[in-house]
Formats: C-alpha cells, sequence, structure tokens
C-alpha cells in the first residue's frame, strides 16, 4: 500500500487525540488508537521509502520526505508511546490528550524536509514536553521543566537565528540548502540547538534531572521517543553537511557515549540511572549515522521503555529511589527478571534486541568497535547495580501487559542473533571490575556532575559546545 | 540593520546567562525572540521595502520586499507568545510554592535531597 499523503496521518492521528477530553474517564482509548495509528503509519513507510512532495500542494504546502531511517525511527516513537499510554491508567484526559498530541508531531519529525518545519516541529514538541514534566504541578518538576524551558528556547533562538542567515544566503529553507553553506558558524548553530533535544552530554544537561523526576509514563515517552525526535533531525540534514560537521557530529557522540556512562554509574536514584544512560544511548545512535543509528533508536526505545516501567513500579512499591535502599530491601523474583531483560539487553548480551542492533552497527562502520565496546563496559558497570539487587518473596507482584510485551519483543528479535561473541565476555569481567571501584570516586564525580546541571553552568556549556563545533568544523574544512 | 538585531541577541543572551531573578530571565528570553523577528523583517526588506501587495497598478520594473519570512516569523511570534505564558505561570507557581524567584537558591534546594 502507498501513503498518498503522510500529512493526513498525521492529522488523522492528532484527531485521535483531540477526542480525549469527550471520552473522559475511557481517555486512555484516545491516546491508544493515536500510537497504533502510528504504528500502522511507521509500517507504510517502510514500503514507501524515497517518495517526497509538498503536503498541500506545490508551492504553499510543506515539503516532506520519507528516507530509510524514518520507519525505523517512526516504530520507536510508536511504540514508546503505546507504552506511555498503556501505563496511563490513572491519568486524566489531559495527559492522553497530550501524550497523543505528541506522539503525532514527533511522527511528524521523521518526514519533514524543510528548516522551518523542523523548527516548528521541534518548538511544539517541546512545549508540550514541558507541560507533561511537569504533570503533578509540585516546585520541583516545575522547576525542572522551567529550566529546560529556558535552555532550549534560548537554543531554538539561536537555531532560528541560524535559519534566517542560511534563508538570506541560499534563499531557501530547504535542508538541501545546507549543501551551499560553507560559514563554519551558521552549521553549528543550526546543528548545536539540535544537539540539545537529541540528549547528548554536555549539551542537554537538562535531560537527568527531567527524566528521571518526571511521571514514570511521561520518562517513558521523553526518553524512548522524545530525543529520538533530535536523532531524526540529525540524520535529515546527514548528508547536507560536509564531512568535517558530520566527523564532528560522530566525535561528539562517542563523548557523550563515554560521560553519560560514567555518570550513570555514579547516580544513585534509580531513575536517573536510567537518565544518563539515555545519554550515552543516544551518543551511540548518533554516532552511528542514519541507517544503523536508527535501527539501534527502536532497540533503545524498546529497552529503554521497559527499563523505566520496571523502575517506576519498583518506586511505587517500595516508596524508595535510591538504589542502596533498594538494593537493602530486595525486589520479588519477576520484578528482577523484567529489570535483568532490559538491562542485559542494553548491556548487548547475546540472545537479547541490543546485541543484534549492536552487530548491525558494527557490520556498517567497523572502527565503531572500540568505542561501541568502551561504552558496553560504563553501561555493564552501572547496570550491575540493578543485577545485583537481592532476590526476596513478596506478597504481590504486579506485572503489566506492557512489561511482558516489551521483554518477550527483546527476546524474540534477539534470537537474530545466537553467536556467543568473546569480546562481551570481557566486557563483562571489565565492567565487575569498574563496578567494585565506583564506590571510591563515586562521590566526588557525583558532585561534578551536579555542578554540570545547575542552569547557568548548562547554559555556558550549549556556548562552549556551539563555539567548539564551529572551530572543529573551521580547522577541518 | 542585521548587526543591529544580532547585538539584541547578544544582550538577550548576557540577561538570561548573568540574571538571577527568573522573571528577569525570562524578559531576556523575550528581548531574543524579539531580536529574531528583527532579523527576518531585515531579511525580508533586504532588496527593496515596497510591501509586496498587487493593487492593480503595474510595477513591473520593481521589486518587491520578499514576503516568506514574515510569513514563517509569524509562526515564531505565535510559538514565542505560547511558551512565555507556559513559562510565567511556571514561575508564577514556583514562586507561590517555595517563596523565591532567584534561580541559583532554587537549583540549590532542588540539588540539596539528591547529594549524598
Amino acid at each position: 500500500m502507498t501513503i498518498t499523503d503522510p500529512g493526513l496521518w498525521i492529522i488523522a492521528i492528532l484527531g485521535a487525540a483531540s477526542v480525549a477530553p469527550i471520552l473522559g474517564k475511557h481517555s486512555r482509548l484516545s491516546s491508544v488508537v493515536a500510537s497504533i495509528l502510528g504504528i500502522i503509519y511507521a509500517g507504510l513507510m517502510f514500503e514507501n521509502i524515497g517518495i517526497s512532495g509538498h503536503f498541500g500542494g506545490w508551492p504553499l504546502g510543506i515539503a516532506y520526505s520519507i528516507e530509510a531511517w524514518s520507519p525505523w525511527i517512526a516504530v520507536a516513537i510508536s511504540i514508546s508511546s503505546l507504552v506511555a499510554s498503556l501505563e496511563g491508567k490513572d491519568k486524566g484526559p489531559v495527559f492522553h490528550f497530550l501524550l497523543g498530541t505528541l506522539t503525532a508531531v514527533l511522527l511528524a519529525s521523521t518526514v519533514v524536509s524543510d528548516l522551518f518545519t523542523m523548527y516548528v516541529v521541534l518548538e511544539l514538541s517541546s512545549i508540550i514536553a514541558y507541560t507533561l514534566i511537569a504533570y503533578d504541578r509540585s516546585w520541583k518538576t516545575s522547576w525542572i521543566s522551567l529550566k529546560y524551558l529556558i535552555l532550549s528556547y534560548f537554543a531554538f533562538t539561536i537555531y532560528l537565528t541560524a535559519v534566517g542567515l542560511i534563508y538570506a544566503q541560499t534563499g531557501t529553507l530547504g535542508s538541501d540548502g545546507l549543501s551551499h553553506i560553507k560559514t563554519p558558524l551558521l552549521i553549528s548553530m543550526l546543528v548545536t540547538p539540535i544537539f540539545l533535544k537529541t540528549g547528548l552530554f554536555f549539551t542537554s544537561m537538562w535531560l537527568p534531572m527531567a527524566h528521571g523526576m518526571a511521571p514514570t509514563e511521561v520518562s517513558v515517552i521523553l526518553s524512548g521517543g522524545f530525543v529520538k525526535m533530535g536523532a531524526a533531525l540529525i540524520f535529515r540534514i546527514w548528508n547536507h553537511l560536509p564531512s568535517s560537521a558530520t566527523s564532528g557530529i560522530i566525535t561528539f557522540g562517542i563523548i557523550s557515549i563515554i560521560l553519560g556512562g560514567v555518570g550513570a554509574i555514579v547516580q544513585k536514584d534509580v531513575k536517573r540511572i536510567l537518565a544518563y544512560h539515555t545519554m550515552s544511548q543516544m551518543g551511540i545512535v548518533v554516532a552511528s549515522g542514519p541507517i544503523a543509528g536508527a535501527v539501534y533508536a527502536l532497540a533503545h526505545a524498546i529497552f529503554k521503555s521497559l527499563l523505566f516501567v520496571s523502575a517506576g513500579r519498583q518506586i511505587t512499591c517500595t516508596g524508595h529511589r535510591n538504589i542502596d535502599i533498594i538494593r537493602r530491601d530486595g525486589t520479588p523474583l519477576l520484578r528482577w527478571t523484567i529489570t535483568a531483560i532490559g538491562a542485559l539487553s542494553m548491556m548487548g548480551m547475546p540472545l537479547t534486541l541490543g546485541a543484534v542492533a549492536k552487530t548491525l552497527v558494527k557490520q556498517t562502520n567497523p572502527y565503531t568497535l572500540y568505542w561501541l565496546w568502551l561504552g558496553g563496559i560504563l553501561t555493564t558497570a552501572s547496570m550491575l547495580k540493578l543485577l545485583t539487587i537481592p532476590i526476596k518473596r513478596y506478597r504481590k507482584t504486579v506485572i503489566r501487559a506492557a512489561e511482558v510485551i516489551l521483554a518477550s519483543l527483546l527476546i524474540i528479535l534477539g534470537t537474530a542473533n545466537i553467536k556467543l561473541d568473546i569480546l562481551f565476555v570481557a566486557q563483562l569481567l571489565a565492567g565487575l571490575l569498574l563496578f567494585h571501584l565506583a564506590g571510591r570516586f563515586g562521590k566526588h564525580l557525583h558532585r561534578g556532575l551536579i555542578k554540570l546541571e545547575k542552569l547557568d553552568n548548562a547554559l555556558v556549556e550549549f556556548l562552549a559546545v556551539l563555539l567548539g563545533y564551529g572551530l572543529w568544523i573551521h580547522l577541518l574544512i | 540593520m542585521i548587526w543591529f538585531a544580532l547585538i539584541l541577541l547578544a544582550i538577550g543572551g548576557i540577561g538570561i546567562i548573568f540574571k538571577e531573578n527568573i522573571l528577569l530571565k525570562l524578559l531576556s528570553l523575550a528581548i531574543m525572540n524579539a531580536a529574531v523577528v528583527a532579523l527576518f523583517v531585515t531579511i525580508a526588506g533586504y532588496h527593496s521595502h515596497i510591501p509586496p501587495i498587487l493593487t492593480g497598478i503595474s510595477r513591473e520594473h520593481k521589486t518587491f520586499a520578499d514576503p516568506l519570512p514574515q510569513a514563517v516569523i509569524i509562526t515564531s511570534i505565535v510559538i514565542g507568545f505560547a511558551t512565555m505564558a507556559l513559562a510565567i505561570a511556571f514561575a508564577m507557581n514556583i514562586s507561590l510554592r517555595t517563596g523565591t524567584p532567584n534561580a541559583s537558591k532554587l537549583e540549590e534546594r532542588l540539588f540539596r535531597d539528591d547529594d549524598h
């Protein structure tokens, strides 16, 4: 089946979301339908790779094109949105309306192809994200959300300035106009704000607090779907950038893999561990380049959604967020199994989806082997914190349908790779060593990370990356 | 004129980084947004200031102002308005509950529980 217009699908998903206020108690239905429509749409995209056009007719319509990586990102977004809506059982119509709308906007990000519509998609999704993060209206989440708002608005004003200057030089807003741009700072002003949404270290210091403190359902869609939008937009302009700019993106991705992994090792809050992992994993996505990166993004969406749902259930059951207290109290066997499947998949254990995705990344670019392995060691060291929680007998364990579906997806899709990798064994041993050493240097690093996360410092870090990236392109061009 | 817009942008940026009060930070954001609007209007009138409206009078040999930057920047103004409204609602909620609009004090309170 061919897609006549991706825009019509986006409108249909928006329509499904907008009936949420009418449905009242059954409003969850609308966001579930919206995400299922999203999955169908993503499935259709696999058969329509390469089509492009103008939604609304040429020349006034909005330009779109479906690239080879688009369907993978679309599936990732839809799956995490489905999990979030299934989990949001006790949330009201407003939540499901916002979630459905966010899904539609995020899906639009996989097809938009001009720089200004990219800006609109980024800002629109961000406004919904601010509201969702502060959904419980406490001062803490409001402040986290406001911090994110200030950072992101600051960055996108710079992005818009770059778009204006590019338009003045090339006379087009299309992403292909970027090929004619030779000013390093202009490229940097355009790409660095997208880094902020992609969740890379230094530019996205809003992420650990926002993903860690938001309600669990919101963490799922933010970590599973929202950051993928940034990756989609980077892949969109990837081929139009000079090679010095793409090598800069890869380098920055590798920095994010390492520092995000170190950040996850020293955290104590169980959801903040996962949030720092998002930074590290998004580094892998961005550094792998368009196709392999998009497939890895799908794998990441599945295991990260599972881990966040599981961590959220753990927090509601025990009332504690601190990993030391959770390890003292223990966890029931079923909950441990679910967490372990997600954690092992993220470590890239054979027989799980994580290994399949990592193998694909290695096949696409052979030189990725080294930093994937290094990232794997850091992931292993921090995931061992979750894996070493003692198992205890509890009276009642509740496992939700979404968790079972995600866990079985990880295993079933993982059977594509059954080869035992000697590198994985080495990674496991090195991770174990690092896990035992982490206690000694953890405290100082943790303090340092908190300093980096503060608003004023985060703004300065963003500007430093912007200038540094501009300099990188200038030196290598 | 482009330099005027860029200087205004820098003033807004400096305000965001160095002002402690949340409301002053938001005001600086609004200045940055206004600077971008000014930039786009400048780009639109780069070649000509004649408004691109057909009035029936023959203007065949004249160049018109570019209508596209003005058309797209309206979207940005609307987005700016919505974001600012949301930001002020957050700021109100925060200062009512904590009694302080000072950003660094709020950061200290936020991370105090997390530090170990």
